[in-house]
């Protein structure tokens, strides 16, 4: 039994200690990756953000991201949105509601995301486009078009969206196994810290 | 008395089966040590997509397992850490030292291990080899080629398994003792209790430990086919099966960043470990943890076998030899149930050689609490052309059926071009087919 086992998650989320402070630049990448696992986790499962905000009601977390509104103004505060109105500063505290968010979808799709990926690789094995495949055709397509759509248009060629949106995909695998939630927020404090790696 | 049993596990994912033997006692964890003594285990690469003479096998003790365990998780955590945008748009790709340097920096910022050395390589998004460093033999070669599924399911196998064996060590915290003793059967209290009493040394203990006979005992080692393994802390009431906030690893950043220590209570002050203890984690495992119980009864060798066998469902003791009436026979909760009504659907002789194909192979995860159905339309040469699922719960599953991918045969070629079947498959095993 470990501390706080008789707190719900929701209490758990405002009491967890904050043992790290990232600087703005740090939260601003953080930011940005988990709005790029939420991209992809939409686009493969085609349905918006339903599934994240039911995610956050089974999670007792629907006090931080209760509602569309809530949710779409922590995802403004990607900095490659596009546009800055209702933009909301991203805390700690929401981020890693967002990871679990993230990881509890990817667990409850893992036969889809696990099927997508073993496509792309029965298809890459045989020098196949990905796109052949219905599923993964349509998860690029949605992801490219909401990209291209949401995200301040950059120098990221489509050949680079693509490996992006397919790198994105093997990694929501990894994130839906049971400690998913752990690998990802490493991997956000990572990338955090190495930017440019 | 002796108190020493054999444990056998088996992980099962898709593409490797993970064996683990071991010794177990139940006063082994009162003398503070694991469970699982002289723990051995057995590893098989037996991805469907092989051909049977790639099948690899290695094996090893519990230091080479936890190895390569660590290995794995830690490659893994390495390219999720990797920037997203690579410099190329390559999938699978010869590993050279500039495309590596270009955009796999995670990776090869990691020193070359030496051949002795468990560690894995990528080879592009796709693609990885595993050096099987100590554990390697002249029959496995030094290394295997993953693909990322195959990767995936490797560290699925190894963290159910490092979970089990790991977490059977005395419990250091008075709660979990106490807690641990109020989990445990009541015969087990007696005997840990009569064991101080009389005084028994741990010597003695061990020395029991290996005389490996066995004794109806260790019932909550053993039975576990029935029962989940009895240290795992329970779910909290109400939360989902995610590990708690407290699970999320905090990274220390450079000391000039401030610190937000205020409000942190003392219980949680401390950094968490680079790994979290098992405890947190296991509420979100026992799906998994489930998934070998069903082969760990007694079931035929299988392990030469390139592709997955049809695994028996529990009902039943030999599905593929049952006719396909008598199997619907123990359907209850579906609709159209009566065998006679599906064999009058039976007018094209592919609609039945769908059902005896299914039948063959599928076996409902323990997972699923509701009836897939699918819409198949099949080409005139009887391989399938779409799959379309008709439910959420079915698309969810997509994966688990047996399902053969677009353009694979299923059924003998079709008289009068294209045929659209609809498939229910049902929690219980049961597949019925209907022409649509």
């Amino acid at each position: 039994m470990y501390p706080s086992a008789n707190l719900n998650p929701s209490h758990r989320a405002t009491t967890i200690p904050i043992a790290i402070q990232p600087d703005s630049l740090q939260l601003d990448n953080i930011k940005t990756h988990l709005d790029l696992v939420l991209l992809a986790l939409e686009a493969l499962l085609g349905s918006g953000s339903e599934a994240l905000l039911q995610a956050a009601s089974d999670l007792n977390l629907a006090d931080q991201l209760g509602d569309r509104v809530t949710l779409w103004r922590l995802r403004q505060s990607n900095p490659l949105r596009k546009g800055t109105s209702g933009r909301k500063k991203l805390d700690v505290e929401e981020a890693r509601s967002l990871v679990l968010i993230s990881c509890h979808v990817a667990k409850q799709h893992q036969e889809l995301i696990r099927r997508a990926v073993v496509l792309l690789e029965q298809l890459t094995a045989e020098n196949r486009q990905p796109h052949e495949a219905a599923l993964l055709g349509d998860y690029l397509d949605r992801f490219t078009n909401t990209y291209q759509e949401r995200m301040v248009t950059d120098s990221k060629t489509s050949l680079a969206l693509t490996h992006l949106a397919f790198k994105l995909l093997v990694d929501l695998l990894f994130y839906s196994s049971p400690n998913g939630p752990r690998r990802l927020w490493l991997a956000l404090i990572e990338r955090s810290m190495h930017p440019k790696a | 008395m002796i108190l020493s049993n054999s444990l056998f596990r088996r992980y099962t994912p898709p593409t490797c089966t993970l064996e683990i033997t071991a010794q177990t006692s139940p006063l082994s964890r009162w003398a503070g040590q694991s469970r699982f003594n002289q723990l051995q285990f057995q590893l098989r690469f037996e991805d469907p997509r092989r051909l049977q003479e790639q099948i690899v096998e290695i094996s090893g003790d519990r230091a080479q397992l936890e190895a390569l365990e660590a290995a794995v998780e830690s490659y893994i955590q390495q390219l999720l850490s990797q920037v997203s945008i690579p410099g190329t748009g390559d999938l699978v790709t010869e590993p050279t030292p500039g495309e590596q340097g270009d955009h796999q920096q995670g990776i090869v910022a990691i020193p070359t291990p030496d051949l002795q050395t468990i560690h894995l390589r990528p080879n592009g998004l796709l693609s990885h080899d595993l050096f099987f460093g100590s554990l390697a033999t002249n029959v496995s070669g030094p290394v295997i080629n993953l693909s990322a599924s195959s990767l995936f399911d490797l560290a699925t196998a190894l963290e159910e398994a490092t979970v089990e064996t790991t977490a059977a060590t005395l419990p250091s915290d008075k709660s979990q003792w106490s807690g641990l003793m109020r989990s445990s059967p009541l015969w087990t209290r007696v005997a840990a209790g009569a064991a101080v009493f009389v005084g028994i040394t741990l010597a003695a203990v061990q020395l029991s430990n290996k005389s490996g006979s066995n004794s109806t005992s260790d019932v909550p080692l053993i039975s576990q086919s029935t029962e989940p393994p009895p240290v795992s802390p329970l779910p909290l009431p109400g939360t989902s099966t995610l590990p708690p906030f407290e699970s999320l690893p905090v990274v220390p950043l450079p000391s000039s960043l401030p610190q937000v220590g205020s409000t942190t209570p003392p219980i949680s002050a401390t950094p968490s470990p680079p790994k979290p203890a098992p405890q947190p984690q296991k509420p979100a495992t026992p799906k998994l943890i489930q998934q070998p119980k069903q082969p760990v009864a007694v079931q035929p060798k299988v392990t030469a076998s390139p592709l997955p066998l049809p695994d028996v469902p529990d009902l039943e003791t030999s599905p593929t030899a049952a006719p396909p009436a008598a199997s619907q026979d123990n359907t209850t909760s579906t609709t159209l149930t009566q065998p006679a009504n599906e064999t009058a659907f039976d007018t094209v002789p592919q609609v039945a050689e769908a059902r005896s194909f299914f039948q063959e192979r599928w076996q409902a995860p323990p997972t699923l609490k509701q009836t897939l159905e699918y819409t198949l339309t099949l080409n005139p040469n009887g391989s399938v052309q779409q799959i379309m699922p008709l439910n959420q719960a079915a698309r969810t599953y997509l994966d688990r059926t047996p399902i053969p991918l677009r353009g694979e045969p299923l059924v003998s070629p079709i008289e009068g071009g294209s045929l659209k079947i609809r498939l229910v498959l049902g929690p219980d095993g049961s597949v019925k087919t209907f022409p649509q």
